[in-house]
């Protein structure tokens, strides 16, 4: 907090309407995990409680989010900012409260190997599961280990960091279509569908 | 009673993994707590790496504690192109790894900072050894002379020393800049940087004649007379204190090193210096300290000033009209007063006191900003990043930075000030 200043946020508009409003509807790509919800929510028992535990994690999520949203931007100037890689580990590596607390993102790094297992592991079983339903399989648990050998391969197929932020630009015409476009298409013919027998 | 077999087996193996016996041991490595920079040869830079001598600080195999001075810093000189090639060099001098990561400070000499810092600024901006708070600070001459005359004299950790003595800017007499508030300014162009200059205490002639002689005629030490080239000012505000440079207050002591005053920056190039004096006042107007000392000239007493021990009651104001060109400064200051003459009955007249301090203050500040802005072309007080508010995109706000000139600007200071206390002592009024 003793680094903030409001004018870091100043310009209000920034860069204009164009570059917020629709050059930073690219970022929506980043809640593409919503789309595992649609995965894991079958396998939930009570789906009251589901949809109640879903709500509040978006809730507790964005809020920290945006936190920490307004954390960076308050300490980092623009442009400045735009040039870190790891923007929340720039923000840890600026806590100094006194000699003695210094030197914070080595605990953020803990948390956040923690969380990397945590996604991976979901994200693993997420594939496997879709790949057994999709081949009708009877089991899914053989498919683990080779859906971790496949993900590694790809994750080392970009030469370098810079490969990997060229690579997110592809991710845009895949991710998209996938993740937002297809569930909003296949809702929509369901309620058509619906509502024409509901008719009948 | 299978599957707790198996789930601890691979909880053990797992764990196995997670002990770190990669890497170097702690006594494989050479901590770099300094980094001086000046000009060599062929372009190169002249690279003075200031490293912990851990074996004086922790008392080496005896039980006697650590020792200070000279002892428990070592110094190395290298010359290379940038700081890494000059660390991976030194790596092939010494038996031990160099590491930046409790890197406190980096001198730069004066004519490196003339030249421009921008492209070492971008090294510690890419390195994740470096710190974004670590200290920045000119020599008065060379970064080596600087270095090689630190010697801590109450400090066993050389990192605490620098840590100590440059982050004294909640006082007046030393700038606050860190790493980090130097790459906004060089990559924003919001504002300019000002950085501690950091010098050493030369021994007039005379001085070293003076203590020649006393040491034929007596083993005790005397303090000779000061002899230094600052100034002493006679203005009302810091009456009779001198504005010292780094390295200009002739001070008898062992450690050689000191810091005071300010080196001005117009982006990454150094443009000019500022006195102790002018530092404090660039620092009230700022009002990024915690308290001070000042002394201010008394008509009643002109032998004896007064001493207010000063601190800011709220952040400064600055009202930035860009119609009329006028930029209003409104400081808010408390105080409590520590030195005045025995014969005289401050209580009296406590109001007056308090216009005299808010005129002398106003006075100085006003000297100082029009002497800044005909001197330099600099922006230390950020006038540019508090006008951001006035305009809704950074393509109006680029513009407005490229065509405005606040040498064009009056700037008027109006300071509040409010005595608190008078010490311990309270004389009643006289009637």
């Amino acid at each position: 907090m003793p680094h903030y200043k409001i004018d870091n946020i100043l310009p209000i508009f920034g860069k204009e309407f164009k570059a917020i409003f629709i050059k930073g509807f690219n970022t929506v790509s980043l809640f593409s995990d919503i789309l595992i919800l649609n995965i894991l929510l079958p396998h939930c028992e009570n789906f009251n409680e589901a949809k109640k535990s879903g709500w509040r994690a978006i809730f507790i999520s964005a809020g920290i989010a945006v936190v920490i949203l307004i954390s960076y931007c308050l300490i980092y100037p623009y442009p400045a900012s735009e040039e870190f890689m790891i923007p929340i580990y720039q923000l840890a590596r600026i806590i100094h409260v006194s000699n003695f607390f210094s030197r914070f993102e080595v605990i953020f790094q803990f948390v956040w190997s923690i969380l990397l297992f945590l996604y991976s592991s979901i994200y693993v079983y997420v594939l496997s599961y879709v790949w057994q339903i999709t081949f009708d399989l009877k089991y899914y648990k053989p498919l683990v280990f080779p859906m971790v050998v496949i993900s590694s391969v790809v994750a080392i197929i970009p030469r370098s960091v810079i490969g990997i932020i060229e690579a997110e630009n592809w991710e845009y015409y895949l991710i998209y279509p996938v993740a937002f476009l297809i569930p909003i298409i296949f809702g929509l013919y369901h309620k058509i569908k619906s509502a024409k027998e509901d008719k009948k | 009673m299978k599957k707790i077999v198996i789930m601890t087996t691979i909880i053990v193996m797992l764990s196995s993994i997670l002990t770190g016996c990669g890497g170097r041991e702690p006594n494989e490595i050479a901590y770099i707590v300094a980094l001086g920079i000046d000009n060599a040869d062929n372009g190169n830079y002249k690279i003075t790496i200031q490293y912990a001598n851990t074996t004086q600080i922790s008392g080496g195999g005896g039980e006697e504690g650590g020792k200070a001075g000279s002892k428990i810093v070592d110094n190395i000189i290298v010359e290379g192109p940038d700081i890494y090639a000059g660390i991976g060099l030194a790596n092939n001098i010494v038996s031990k790894i160099f590491s930046m990561s409790h890197t406190k400070l980096i001198v730069f000499s004066d004519e490196i900072a003339s030249a421009g810092i921008k492209n070492i600024i971008e090294t510690i901006k890419r390195s994740e050894e470096l710190r974004p708070d670590i200290f920045l600070a000119v020599a008065n001459g060379s970064a080596n002379d600087y270095l090689t005359s630190v010697q801590p004299e109450m400090e066993v950790n050389p990192a605490q020393y620098y840590e100590l003595i440059f982050g004294k800017n909640h006082f007046t007499g030393v700038p606050e800049d860190r790493a980090v508030q130097i790459f906004f300014s060089i990559t924003n162009d919001d504002y300019d940087s000002i950085l501690p200059i950091a010098g050493v205490i030369e021994k007039s002639e005379s001085q070293e004649n003076e203590q020649d002689s006393q040491q034929e005629q007596s083993k005790e030490s005397t303090q000779s007379e000061i002899q230094t080239k600052a100034k002493i000012n006679k203005g009302r505000f810091e009456y009779n204190l001198r504005n010292y440079i780094g390295g200009e207050t002739a001070v008898e002591k062992e450690n050689k090193g000191e810091v005071i005053g300010a080196a001005v920056f117009d982006n990454d190039k150094m443009v000019g210096t500022l006195g102790g004096i002018e530092t404090e006042v660039c620092k009230i107007i700022k009002s990024n300290y915690s308290y001070s000392y000042f002394t201010f000239y008394n008509e009643e007493t002109p032998d004896v000033p007064l001493t207010v021990r000063m601190t800011p009651r709220k952040k400064t104001n600055f009202n930035i009209d860009l119609k009329n060109k006028k930029i209003g400064i409104d400081i808010f200051l408390e105080g409590d007063l520590y030195t005045v003459s025995a014969d005289y009955n401050i209580e009296n007249d406590i109001d007056s006191f308090e216009k005299m301090v808010e005129s002398d203050i106003n006075a100085a500040c006003e000297k100082f900003l029009s002497y800044f802005n005909d001197m330099y072309d600099s922006d230390i007080f950020g006038f540019k990043e508090k006008c951001k508010g006035k305009f809704l995109t950074n393509e109006e706000y680029k513009q407005f930075k490229k065509e405005v000139n606040f040498d064009e600007f009056d700037i008027s200071v109006n300071t509040d000030f409010m005595l608190r206390r008078t010490g311990l002592v309270i004389r009643e009024e006289d009637e």
